[in-house]
Order: C-alpha cells, then structure tokens, then sequence
C-alpha cells in the first residue's frame, strides 16, 4: 500500500483513522505521503490538525451576570439563622410539641386500629395460642406500656458500607437505621438484628425512598454531636425516640394489617417528621 | 488532549473541606465552590448548547444537581471533574428533552438556515474570518456536543459513547463530521 499513492478518495476514507491515531504505520506513511503531493489533502490536514489545535486552547468563558443567587434561591433546605439562638429553642420546643402530638395521634390510631374487633380477623385470633410467640408480636406495644424507641438495624443489614458509598440504585435495599446512643437514635436500643424489616411487613415506598437519606443525617449528626450544646442535643434525642417510638407503633400495626392504607400513612408520616427534624437539627449552629 | 480545559487552566485548589462542609448542608462552603467552578461549569453548558443565554440556565440547573448530589460524592474524584461530569449530564439531558424525537444524534441535521455559514465570503483560508468559537454555533447540536467533549473537554471516545448512549464509532464519525464542517465554516 505505501507503494502506491492513494487518490483523494481513498485518502478521504483514512482521515477518520489519520487523526484518532488508530492508522498502522504503513497506512500512515501513505496518507502523509498522499498529502505531500495533494494541496487539497494537505490543506484538509492542516486545518483540522489547527482546529484541534485551537479546540484544546480556547479560552474559559465567564457569565455575564452572578448565578449564584438563583441557585441559592433554589437549594434546600433553608438554613438556621445562627444569630436567632433564641429562635433556636422555639423552634425545638415546636418540634417537641410537633413530635408529641404526632405520638399522640399515631399511638391512639395504632390501639384503635390494633384492637382485636371480632370480623375483621376472626380466625387468627382463635388459631393462635398465646404462649406461642407469633411473628412480629414483639414489636406490638400496648397503650399504657412503655415505648421502645428505636427502630434498629437488620441483622444482615448490606448498610455497612459508609453513607458516602451509597448510590440512588443502593438506596432502595436499605433501612432505616438508628445508632445508640446517638444523635440519630432513641433512647432504649432494642435488641441488636431486631428489625422492623425482618418481620413480614413490606417496607412502604416513602420508608425505601427516605431510609437513605435518614441514615445520612444521623451520621452528619453524630459526627457534629460534639459541636452542638448538650441541651440542644438532649432535646433533639428525646424527640427522635418518640418519633421512632411512633414508628415503631406504625409498623407494629401494619404487620397486623399490612393492607392498610391509612397505617401506611401514618407510618409514612412519622418517617417524614424524622428526617424533618433530622434536617432541621443538622443544619442547627455550633455553640459559641 | 485529555482533559483540555481541566488541565488548561490553574492549579485547582483544595476544595475538600468546603465539599466535606457543603456536603452537610453549609450554603457558604458551597458557594465558595460555585465561585472557584462555576466559569468552567459555565463554558462547558455554553460551548456545548451554543447559547450563552442558555449556559446560564444550565449552569445553575448543574450546581443545584450538585448541592442535591453532593451527599453521594465518595471522593474518589476530585471535586472538579465530578462537577463537570455532571454538567455534562445536564447538558445531555436538556439536549434530549429538546429534541425527543430525535433518537439518534448521528442522524441530526442542522436546525438552523441562518447561520454563518451562508454568509457570503470569496476569499478561502482557515481562520481568517469567523472564529472557532462563532463556527462551533454554526454545527448541528450532536455534533457540537461530541466535538466539544472530544476537542475540547478531551473526554475519549468511550467515554463520549456512554454518556451519549452511542458507540465509540459513531462519536468518532460525528467526530469527524464535526472537524470537517468547522473547517467549511472557518474557510468561507
């Protein structure tokens, strides 16, 4: 092939190849050699060698005006002013009061809807004896007893990895996850590969979508546990167990009936509300 | 040629401590990014949709991506070339809600009767009259994409291919196709 000059046609056909580097030295050899004696080919080679050339050296460009204010209009979620520290403690004692009377509402619903009536399921009630432990029946919890707090981790839980390793395919495989203590969690750990997801219930869609990003706050939170004020963190605690303890109520309820729409709801909320206030006390200022 | 504009301008500085502070929610931390990023965000959204006035769309649209993503940035990168990329996805999703019919880039032809190109001009030779930078608006938007990732953004060819949903070959066609129109539209 190099022994014959190429017609413009053929070099044409090269070109392609020529510039990507991808030409075996003979076929290089022969559009070079083409080129030497054609001042078409020639031409074409040098201008897109130049255009290339230029390509890689143009200039940056600037905006012809500040984006950044649109942008900050459009980022979430808003920050705590840190002046207002005042402002700070009203609105813990909001979510207090926010998280009480979720709790309230969520456990009344929960014994409504969870008291044994009759038709609904008649022959499970009878079939079961009582000293026989039935799927999930540790999770139920009586109005009047006391609340456990937290909704633990599964015992194969794949969430080792960091929160920094997840991906938006990842997420829909975890759970909900709460240290103890900490930030994130209750106060009254239940018993370590006890989970809520273990048991028959199907995790909810809001429950996949926001598991994510509730382990993620409470490592930012955990992590930031030492630069908050400790009343500021005790606060944030108890809040955090009761809307866990309403969890935990929800998801009792909805083993029993996981048909239900409106506990599905409520649990769905209470998932909400948690990374609600998560958001919110991440975002709280150091102490000064 | 790889990574034209990431190597051609300055030494970028460390941006870990305002990712790691941004990441957790820090807006001042994340606007100190925006300004050490945002021209070169900038020029990639222009460069690759030919409108100034539109690179500054996507060039906001590409930080708000950011500061949602930011959480998920492992670090394994720097902080640079993860943003980039994702303008560069921006970029390529504006581009295919635009034009949904158009299922191939390959196949595209220029939208525009108006351009440069047929401006009238007599004399040949390569760089005389329009610059590179008003022939780059004269290419079809496919091409403009590829030639812009390729030379100048120096992504390779696979890489062009996975982010276009393409194969190599036909970035390396529109490649191609792309040079030898600028250089028709560099000569008139």
């Amino acid at each position: 092939m190099s022994e014959k000059l190429l017609t413009c046609a053929e070099c044409d056909e090269l070109l392609l190849d020529y510039f990507e580097g991808e030409l075996d030295r003979a076929r290089r050899g022969a559009v070079e050699a083409h080129a030497s004696t054609c001042a078409r080919c020639h031409s074409l080679i040098q201008d897109v060698n130049g255009i290339r050339s230029e390509a890689a050296n143009l200039p940056e460009l600037a905006p012809s005006r500040d984006l950044w204010q649109g942008i900050e209009s459009r980022i979430q979620p808003a920050v705590v002013p840190i002046a207002a520290r005042r402002t700070v403690h009203l609105s813990h004692r909001l979510i207090g009061i926010a998280a009480a009377a979720l709790v309230v509402v969520s456990s009344s619903i929960t014994y409504v809807v969870s008291k044994p009536s009759g038709p609904t399921k008649p022959r499970r009630v009878v079939e079961q004896p009582r000293d026989i432990p039935v799927p999930g029946a540790s999770d139920e919890i009586p109005s009047g007893e006391q609340m456990p707090a937290a909704v633990s981790q599964p015992a194969a839980d794949p969430g080792a990895e960091t929160p920094s390793q997840e991906t938006e395919r990842s997420a829909p495989s975890r759970t909900p996850r709460v240290r103890q203590p900490s930030l994130g969690g209750g106060t009254s750990p239940g018993p370590r590969g006890t989970s809520l997801a273990s048991t028959a219930a199907p995790r909810t869609a809001a429950e996949s979508s926001l598991a994510p990003e509730i382990e993620q706050l409470q490592d930012m939170l955990q992590q930031r546990r030492k630069q908050l004020d400790p009343s500021t963190v005790k606060i944030v605690e108890d809040n955090l167990a009761l809307i866990d303890a309403a969890v935990k109520q929800a998801r009792a309820a909805l083993q029993r009936d996981p048909a239900s729409g409106f506990l599905t709801e409520r649990l769905d909320e209470a998932l909400q509300k948690k990374v609600e206030l998560l958001r919110t006390a991440a975002l709280l200022p150091s102490r000064s | 040629m790889g990574g034209a504009v990431l190597t051609s301008s300055p030494a970028p500085h460390d941006d870990s401590a305002d990712v790691m502070l941004a990441a957790g929610g820090d807006r001042k931390a994340f606007e100190r990014l925006y300004r050490s990023h945002v021209n070169r965000v900038f020029t990639l959204c222009t460069r690759m949709c030919g409108s100034r006035v539109r690179g500054e769309e996507l060039t906001q649209d590409v930080f708000v991506r950011a500061w949602e993503k930011l959480p998920q940035f492992r670090g394994d990168a720097q902080f640079s070339t993860w943003i980039h990329r994702v303008a560069v996805n921006i970029v390529l999703t504006d581009r295919k809600n635009e034009a949904r019919n158009r299922k191939r880039m390959v196949e595209e032809e220029p939208e525009r009767n108006d351009t440069p190109l047929q401006l009238a001009s007599t004399t040949p030779g390569y760089g005389d009259r329009m610059d590179i930078m008003a022939a780059l608006d004269t290419l079809p938007p496919g091409a403009r994409q590829i030639f812009v990732l390729h030379d100048v953004q120096g992504y390779k060819h696979e890489e062009i291919a996975e982010m276009c949903g393409i194969t190599a070959g036909g970035s390396k066609a529109q490649l191609h196709r792309a040079r030898l129109l600028l250089r028709e539209a560099l000569t008139r």
